[in-house]
């Protein structure tokens, strides 16, 4: 077994590690207690489970700002969230603008509807992978579209869109707006209410500092998009269509109670402490961005140094190849990146860096200012 | 051991999230509330209901419309205490 103790950790966009000790104690309190199927069954256990799943799903609305808990789904993953969304709000003949910096989760769902007939429309982003609001309105006039789909921060870059100025100008324009909150989750404040989107996927195990196999999907009231996966939900079983109550509609088949459970007790740990993890994530990029910055032939991709980003640095450096880089920072410092193009081709393509990829730090809530200097120092070795 | 029949009245909910929160609410109105297997009677609504005392009706309505929580289905049961 690897001794943990010696990571320096650098992988939280990837997944958030290690996690809150009340995660995996609350897992294994739904395993014991609460081991029955949740919304089936009145007894004892049964009701248990009923009861840890309901309880996360107030705690996740609660964390992220949704009036009515109702609204939040539990699904397999953000990924799935975003299928769930593009498929079932979207058929043939649609068009659909997309940011041109999103993430495989969204591309290739949007590859696969562009066969079936659905038009996609891209919006370039800026060099730093911003996307302009006014570039998104010029196309919206010219080319009115059913939905559109923006990330709310860039898993590569950094960089935070300007969702809330998009979800007014989408809805001026008759389109629902998507809300790819990946990156954004846990490691920036969130108001569903106040944000406007009419969907906002997100993964348990990112900066929501769950466990991977759950995610969240927030849907608005007024935006019923047909479900992925029809199945039984414990009620109306005599009816052979899916229920079209929420969240039942969107959780066909037994749910991953256990993942739930774990994902309840994160939310509660954020509600708790997440404004100062997020106030030391801040610090802590931007002293990893400035340090990064000052090393020779490094390039640190993204908004300039000063400007908010989510606590994520991708560097390119002039000679040394992005995986060269990774592999000696995890075999002689036990330092853990992530090289390549972290599942973003369109992103690298938007900043230029489609043909080298990239070596990305992503800070969490357990990284340490000892950890980013260890992190300064080994870059500065590695790259010497 | 000798026991004697009570009416209870049972509430259906379309989902377990509000159900399990009709639950939540009645305990706060300190109504003597119970959740089991949803009657046949009631359809197939969500897999549980929440049983009251008949006395209780009126209290549990009232508890419930405070909450916003509208029940699917409504059916009076005899059951031994």
């Amino acid at each position: 077994m690897a001794d943990t103790r010696a990571i320096r950790y650098f992988d939280h966009a990837a997944t958030s590690w290690p996690k809150p000790p009340v995660v995996a104690e609350s897992m294994i309190r739904a395993m014991e207690d609460a081991g029955g199927n949740p919304g089936r069954s009145a007894h004892e256990l049964g009701l248990a489970a009923a009861r840890t799943v309901e309880r996360a799903r107030s705690a996740v609305a609660s964390l992220l700002g949704a009036t009515d808990p109702r609204d939040i789904a539990f699904v397999p993953g953000c990924t799935e969230a975003l299928n769930l969304v593009l498929k079932g709000g979207l058929k043939p003949g649609d068009r659909v603008i997309v940011s041109s910096v999103e993430h495989n989760a969204v591309v290739r769902p949007l590859a696969a509807l562009a066969e079936a007939g659905i038009e996609v429309i891209r919006v370039a982003s800026d060099e730093e992978g911003l996307i302009d609001p006014d570039a998104v309105e010029l196309v919206l006039r010219e080319q009115p579209a059913r939905m559109v789909v923006c990330q709310h921060a860039s898993n590569v870059t950094g960089a935070i869109q300007p969702v809330g100025d998009i979800a007014d100008i989408a809805h001026e324009h008759g389109a629902v707006f998507v809300v790819d909150g990946a990156q954004s989750a846990g490691h920036l404040r969130i108001d569903l209410t106040d944000l406007g989107a009419d969907a906002y996927a997100a993964p348990g195990h990112k900066g929501l500092l769950g466990p991977q196999g759950v995610g969240v999907l927030y849907l608005a009231r007024g935006f019923e998009p047909q479900e992925l996966v029809q199945g039984g939900s414990g009620g109306r079983s005599e009816d052979s269509r899916q229920p079209r109550t929420r969240p039942e509609r969107y959780e066909a088949g037994t749910p991953n109670t256990f993942g739930i459970a774990g994902l309840g007790a994160a939310a509660e740990y954020l509600r708790a402490h997440g404004d100062e993890i997020r106030a030391r994530e801040r610090t802590l990029i931007r002293r990893l961005v400035d340090g990064l910055s000052d090393i020779a032939g490094i390039r640190v991709l993204g908004p300039r140094a000063g400007s908010e980003r989510v606590p994520v640095a991708s560097v390119v450096h002039s000679t040394r190849e992005p995986d060269e880089i990774a592999f000696a920072l995890d075999r002689r410092y036990g330092i853990a990146v992530r090289a390549g193009v972290h599942c973003s081709p369109w992103t690298h393509e938007a900043i230029g860096t489609a043909e080298t990829g990239a070596v990305r730090f992503s800070v969490g809530w357990s990284t340490t200012d000892d950890d980013i200097e260890v992190a300064l120092q080994a870059m500065a070795e590695a790259c010497a | 051991m000798k026991s004697e029949k009570a009416e209870f009245t049972v509430f259906g909910f379309a989902g377990t999230h509000d159900a399990l929160r009709a639950e939540d609410v009645l305990l706060e109105a300190a109504v003597d509330v119970v959740l089991i297997p949803t009657p046949r009677a009631l359809g197939s609504l969500c897999g549980f209901a929440v049983r009251v005392p008949s006395p209780e009706r009126i209290a549990a309505i009232e508890a419930l419309h405070a909450a916003m929580l509208s029940p699917d289905g409504e059916i009076k049961v005899m059951d031994r205490i």
